[in-house]
């Protein structure tokens, strides 16, 4: 090895062959490292990878950070790596034993729950152990229970406190357990996850108070409350069915707040049931443990189009808004579609009091027949039917088909249970029943044939001297006297029902012995306008919107008129306003609507004040 | 003390109290007067002393002639009642033919002080005479002519209290007492009636003519004569017990021709006094002898007074007549019905048989002289006065025929047929209401045919705003468009109420809207030329059922406010906002759970300087209205119930002076009339049927029947003006 003195190298003087000096030192180095005895020589073949994973890059540190900079650069390389191999075992240790590492308990806690798959309805048992595997007894030991609220507390192996849920076991010897057993109802959907838990406290023997936590959950599997419909095993479309729900409670307890919840076909009605069904549901209430309840139902399949229906029944407890399902039974029934329709052709607007023409067409697609069939009409309120051409129909056999004419009357006024309703749509339906194949009587319905009603636009029209809070508006003499004038004002008011009606206008003609003063009021747009050459007085009213006067300002005009009354009015009441007419388009139908009010006369029956003085004098 | 002590030291008492009170109470130096468009104007001789309980009624009258001692004994009196009105004339009593001896004040123990002993009246025999019990007369033929009004001068008129003096007792003649025995230059034998009267005559013009000298701003009033030579000294003289039976026989027509044909004559303000009363019976409820007099008044510029008779001159009766606003006259007395050959006017101030009429800017007054009741007819119709006391006259309807009674009198007014001032549904039925509830004229249909029906139109002097569903637009006098802007954007089309006030201060009037139900509660100000000033939500936000506005001082602080009322669906909340959005005040006009929205209206109802806050409740409910005093912490001040109790329409309200009166009605718009509802018979509580025009004909000439003249033996011989204190 070269004689490596080291060589102070003078500040700006470059030392010549450092470089190859180096170069050498580190072939030396390597080759160095290389020999070795065999033992030697296989403990490096052996840790070679290693080495060359670790040593080299330490010769590049050693030769990088500490070569050249420290006084004794091995010892200090050394003392570091030193340093550092500690630190890392230190690390791995604390590892160790902080996430891998479990000590051995003295007290373990434990909380079972029994059986594993419980049933609704039924009894859970939860089994809380304390086991003290110290060397000394533990003290005051207690257990402070949380359960779901799906176990109804029943009893329990030691001293229970139902309100704070808490157990005193007690003293509890070294090496020594004790178990309390707490048996419960379980009440809950099926299906759901309920969890118990427990924590228990006890003192150590330095007196310690100490807390220990356990828990155990369970899935409730099933439940001790059905349902299954009880009905014939197949039915036809129009059929009134008769069927049963029967229900049961197999648990040895009581069950409270049990629902019963049918969901019925698409298309099928239930037209009536014992008890009566509110809300979608049968309330049933407590079902006695071991006990069996029947609910009796009628309804009708009303369309086809299906091989077969499938009737679904649930059972459920009520709890709160909640209602926690139980079971769920199905029974598949045959649908035997008749294959007869009924189709509708007619008019599809009517104005209050209006009599329509409609045709029911019938045909039968199916493969049965319909024996005996008759035809009935059913109608909203509202309308009235007058005549139905042919209600028997004799069999109805495949491929059949016919047509019966009715006549049906839209009644003079809404029906009161549409007061102050905006658009009004009634409907005819009609059904044709018979027996099918001389078998089950069936009963086919038709879809709804809906008819718009076109509101009612009406007026009112009178003449007033007063108003009704004792304010003169006329003048002039009262009773109107011939050959003088008397001054009165005409008010028109328009009254409309169940929807909207355009360019609604008002006419009415005055006689000639009559005059237009010019003043008129009208909150409601334009003024009444006057045409001397015709005589006629027309207010634009425009769009009236449903109920004027209910639900929003009443809808009038009024303008103010004088009359000088002629030798030949003496004894009667003298016109002031005639041939009265209103009419508008009803927006919801497009059928014109019009009415007429009786002539305005100086019998002022509007104006109670002014109403015995009207005959001219 | 002796007596002089005494004097002296009353004498420097009653000085010190009256520079005292004079230092105390504003020097009152401008002339009060009512307006020139202030009629009725009425008088008060209230000759006793003046309890606090008095000031307002006394202050209703544009009048009122007190003792003059009074400005030494009650000197609060006259602060208390011109701050009530600042225009009364007050004045103070002074006889000029006697000195009452009971007299014991201060002021007139001075001026009896002064009174030389040669002034006293005496007849032949040296015994001092008088005119009236309890009075020692005094000689306006001697030095009393000089020193009365040198005393009314100094002593009265220089306190500043007074706008001038009552000269009671003033006749042209001296003859007629004391059978003629007078002696006035004291020669031991009866003055000639002739030289008696002419110097007589001469000492009240020297009287006269130096009280005016001395005081030429100062109303004198005399009472009671006509003489021409004295009308260039005074502003006018009182018709005591009118038509007075001691003058001219109590010709009517003599009496009314010198009544107006003076007029003219005196120095100004004109200022003559027609006294009516009821010839010391009280019966106060003789209201065809107060109309009488009331119209007499009329047919000249005077003041009406009508009070128990010369035997107590100090009642405070008002009538329904009083509170009527004629507005000023527009032309002189005329003949209501005349034949062809009978002159239409007063010629020459002369009255001719029949009965006159003389015509005012908002009414028309009737008086008939004769003995019989008269029919006119008139080509106009005039609205009667809604009264609460001769209801079987002033019914509040509409005619334009009229039967008058004998010695009776009419007041009618034009009836009302727009809004002004106020803003008003368009086309709808408008009732003008007191604070009471009660009618105060007769209703009418407000619709102005330019502008569509159910748009708010809102009148001023020079401008009209008008908001439609979407814009609001500014006409000017003449109808063009100054302006026109959509407060809430084009494709709004749900209405607005709209009110307008100076709301920031700047002097000029900004417009208030409201958005309509469907929008936010938004308040906007805007100026007449559309430029927005400020906005905010008079509610939350998320209420959509729009807000109604109202602008008023309700806070009685000078500043307007706005007023807010929440649309359909909304609560009765009122609230009270400043011109910048803060709220002031709030309150529920109606039971909280009422929820069809309130409108509002604000208007000084009362007459107390400030607005009160008028509601109407909201479609939904009865057309019930209340008036709440803002500035007495929303103390409601009136409840009922606008139109029929069955309604539902609600009732919108307004407010605005409609009939001159100096205090805002309250007006009641309904669109409702034109229900079919309210062409139903009517509610039990309906008003009853009015008589028609021959039912009140054959009342009148019933009660015509009933009357009677004077009888001569009631007549009082030279009764005169009493005017001591009771």
């Amino acid at each position: 090895m070269p004689d490596n003195k080291e060589i102070q190298p003078i500040e700006g003087e470059i030392v010549e062959k450092a470089e190859a000096i180096g170069a050498e030192l580190e072939t030396d180095i390597r080759e160095a490292a290389k020999r070795g005895g065999v033992f030697i020589g296989t403990l490096n073949i052996m840790t070679q990878p290693a080495r060359n994973l670790i040593t080299e890059p330490l010769a590049d540190l050693y030769k990088d950070r500490y070569e050249g900079k420290y006084k004794r650069p091995k010892h200090v390389f050394a003392f570091d790596m030193g340093l550092i191999a500690l630190g890392a075992a230190l690390a791995v240790v604390s590892i160790y034993f902080g996430l891998i590492y479990k000590p051995f308990e003295t007290v373990q806690v434990g909380l079972i729950a029994e059986p594993k798959a419980p049933s609704s309805g039924g009894e859970i048992v939860l089994n809380l152990t304390v086991a003290n595997n110290g060397k000394d007894p533990i003290e005051d030991v207690s257990a402070a229970l949380k359960l779901p609220t799906q176990i109804k507390f029943e009893r329990a192996s030691l001293p229970y406190d139902r309100a704070s849920q808490t157990v005193a076991f007690g003293e509890i010897d070294a090496k020594s357990d004790a178990t309390v057993r707490i048996v419960g109802t379980l009440n809950g959907a099926v299906g759901q996850n309920i969890r118990a838990s427990a924590i228990v406290t006890y003192k150590d023997a330095s007196e310690n108070t100490i807390k220990k936590s356990a828990a155990a959950s369970v899935k409730i599997t099933g439940s001790s409350v059905g349902a299954a419909f009880e009905m014939p095993d197949s039915i036809a479309v129009g059929q009134i069915v008769n069927g049963d729900i029967r229900y049961f409670n197999h648990s040895n307890a009581p069950i409270n707040n049990v629902v019963i919840i049918p969901n019925w076909p698409q298309n099928f009605v239930l037209s009536s049931s014992s008890p009566e069904i509110k809300n979608g549901m049968w309330f049933v209430g407590t079902l006695a443990p071991g006990s069996e309840g029947k609910i009796a139902w009628s309804g009708m399949e009303t369309a086809g189009g299906a091989s077969a229906d499938e009737f679904i029944v649930e059972t459920g407890m009520r709890s709160g808004a909640d209602i926690l399902t139980q079971s769920q039974s199905k029974m598949v029934v045959t649908l035997i579609d008749p294959g007869i329709g009924i189709a509708f052709d007619g008019a599809t607007v009517a104005r209050l009091g209006d009599t329509l023409a409609l045709t029911a067409t019938y045909k039968n697609t199916g493969d049965h027949t319909l024996n005996g069939a008759a035809l009935t009409a059913a109608l909203d309120g509202g309308l009235s039917i007058l005549n139905i051409d042919r209600a028997a129909l004799g069999d109805i056999n495949p491929g059949d088909t016919g047509t019966v004419k009715l006549t049906v009357r839209v009644s003079n006024k809404p029906p009161d249970a549409l007061k102050n309703a905006t658009g009004v749509m009634l409907a005819v339906r009609v059904s044709v029943a018979g027996k099918l194949d001389n078998n089950s009587t069936v009963a086919i319905s038709s879809p709804a044939w809906n008819i718009k009603i076109a509101t009612q636009l009406g007026m009112t029209a009178g003449a007033r001297y007063w108003s009704d809070t004792g304010d003169q508006l006329g003048r002039g003499p009262l009773p109107p006297t011939v050959g003088k004038t008397t001054t009165l004002w005409i008010f028109w008011n328009v009254s409309n029902t169940t929807g909207t009606v355009n360019n609604v206008r008002i006419t009415g003609k005055l006689p000639a012995n009559v005059t237009y003063t010019g003043k008129a009021a009208n909150p409601f747009g334009s003024a009444p306008l006057y045409d001397p050459a015709t005589r006629i007085m027309t207010w634009n009213v425009g769009d009236v919107p449903a109920w004027p006067g209910v639900t929003t300002d009443a809808i009038g005009a009024a303008c103010e008129v004088t009359i000088t009354p002629t030798a030949d009015e003496r004894g009667t009441y003298a016109p002031l306003m005639t041939d009265q007419q209103v009419t508008g388009v009803d927006a919801a139908t497009g059928l014109t609507l019009s009415a007429t009010a009786s002539d305005i006369t100086t019998h002022l029956t509007t104006d109670p004040q002014a109403a015995a003085t009207g005959t001219v004098k | 003390m002796s007596r002089g002590c005494v004097k002296k030291l009353a004498l420097n008492i009653s000085t010190a109290l009256l520079i005292a009170t004079t230092i105390s109470f504003p020097f009152h130096s401008a002339l009060a007067y009512p307006a020139a468009d202030h009629y009725p104007r009425t008088m008060a001789p209230y000759m006793k002393i003046v309890a606090p309980s008095d000031y307002d009624t006394l202050a209703k009258f544009d009048m009122v002639t007190l003792p003059a001692e009074l400005q030494i004994e009650e000197p609060q009196v006259f602060p208390e009642l011109r701050k009530r009105n600042p225009k009364i004339i007050l004045l103070a009593y002074f006889p000029t033919k006697s000195y009452i001896t009971g007299w014991g004040d201060s002021l007139h123990l001075a001026e009896k002080s002064g009174i030389d002993a040669s002034w006293f009246l005496k007849d032949a025999s040296g015994n001092t005479l008088s005119v009236w019990p309890g009075t020692q007369a005094l000689s306006i033929a001697s030095g009393w002519n000089q020193y009365a009004p040198q005393f009314v001068h100094d002593r009265i008129l220089s306190t500043g209290l007074w706008d001038g003096i009552f000269y009671d007792e003033v006749s042209d003649t001296i003859s007629w007492l004391n059978n003629g025995n007078v002696d006035l230059n004291r020669d031991g034998s009866p003055d000639s009636a002739t030289v008696a009267d002419a110097s007589w005559r001469a000492g009240v013009a020297t009287m006269l003519a130096k009280a005016r000298a001395l005081d030429p701003e100062k109303i004198f009033v005399i009472n009671g004569t006509s003489t021409p030579e004295f009308q260039q000294y005074i502003n006018g003289r009182m018709f005591e017990t009118f038509p007075s039976p001691w003058e001219v026989n109590g010709d009517w027509y003599e009496l009314m021709r010198r009544y107006v044909a003076n007029e003219p004559l005196v120095h100004g303000p004109e200022t003559f006094i027609i006294n009516a009363n009821t010839g010391n019976t009280g019966n106060q409820t003789d209201y065809a002898k107060m109309r009488f007099g009331l119209a007499s008044t009329l047919m000249g510029n005077g003041f009406y007074s009508f009070d128990y008779g010369d035997e107590d001159h100090g009642q405070t009766w008002r009538y329904d007549e009083y509170g009527v606003a004629l507005g000023a006259p527009t032309g002189s007395p005329q003949l209501a019905m005349k034949t062809t050959t009978q002159a239409n006017a007063a010629t020459n101030f002369k009255f001719s048989p029949g009965v006159w009429q003389r015509n005012y800017e908002n009414g028309v007054v009737f008086v008939n002289p004769t003995a019989t009741s008269q029919t006119v007819s008139f080509d106009s119709e005039y609205e009667k006065i809604h009264g609460s006391q001769d209801t079987n006259v002033n019914d509040g309807s509409i005619v334009s025929t009229v039967v008058i009674a004998p010695h009776d009198g009419l007041v009618m007014l034009r009836p009302l047929d727009h809004v002004s001032g106020a803003p008003y549904l368009n086309g709808s039925f408008v009732r003008v209401l007191n604070v009471n509830g009660s009618a105060d004229r007769t209703g009418f249909f407000a619709y102005d045919n330019r502008y569509k029906g159910s748009s708010t139109v809102v009148s001023t002097a020079d401008k009209t705003v008008v908001a439609d569903k979407t814009n609001v637009t500014v006409y000017d006098s003449a109808g063009n468009t100054l302006s026109t802007f959509a407060p809430f954007g084009a494709a709004w089309k749900n209405g607005m109420s709209l009110a307008l006030g100076d709301v920031n201060g700047d002097g000029k009037k900004e417009i208030v809207v409201g958005a309509g139900a469907g929008g936010a509660p938004l308040v906007k100000i805007f100026n007449m030329a559309g430029n927005l000033q400020k906005t905010w939500n008079a509610y939350i936000a998320a209420f959509k059922g729009g807000v109604n506005v109202a602008v008023g001082n309700v806070l009685g602080n000078g500043a307007q406010n706005i007023v807010t009322g929440p649309g359909a669906g909304g609560g009765p909340h009122v609230r009270v906002f400043d011109g910048n959005g803060i709220v002031k005040q709030q309150f529920f006009a109606y039971a909280s759970s009422f929820a069809g929205g309130v409108y509002v209206a604000a208007g000084d109802t009362l007459g107390l300087g400030r607005d009160q806050i008028i509601t109407g409740a909201g479609f939904g409910g009865g057309p019930q209205i209340r008036v709440f005093d803002g500035g007495a912490k929303d103390k409601v001040v009136g409840s009922f119930f606008a139109y029929k109790t069955t309604s539902r329409a609600g009732v919108r309200v307004s407010a605005a002076d409609v009939n001159g009166n100096g205090l805002a009605e309250i007006l009641a718009e309904s669109t409702d009339v034109f229900a079919a509802s309210a062409m139903s018979a009517p509610p039990a509580e309906a008003s009853p049927r009015q008589p028609t025009a021959d039912e009140k004909s054959a009342q009148s000439q019933a009660k015509t029947q009933a009357e009677a003249s004077p009888r001569q033996s009631d007549i009082p011989e030279r009764p005169l003006f009493l005017g001591m204190i009771k």
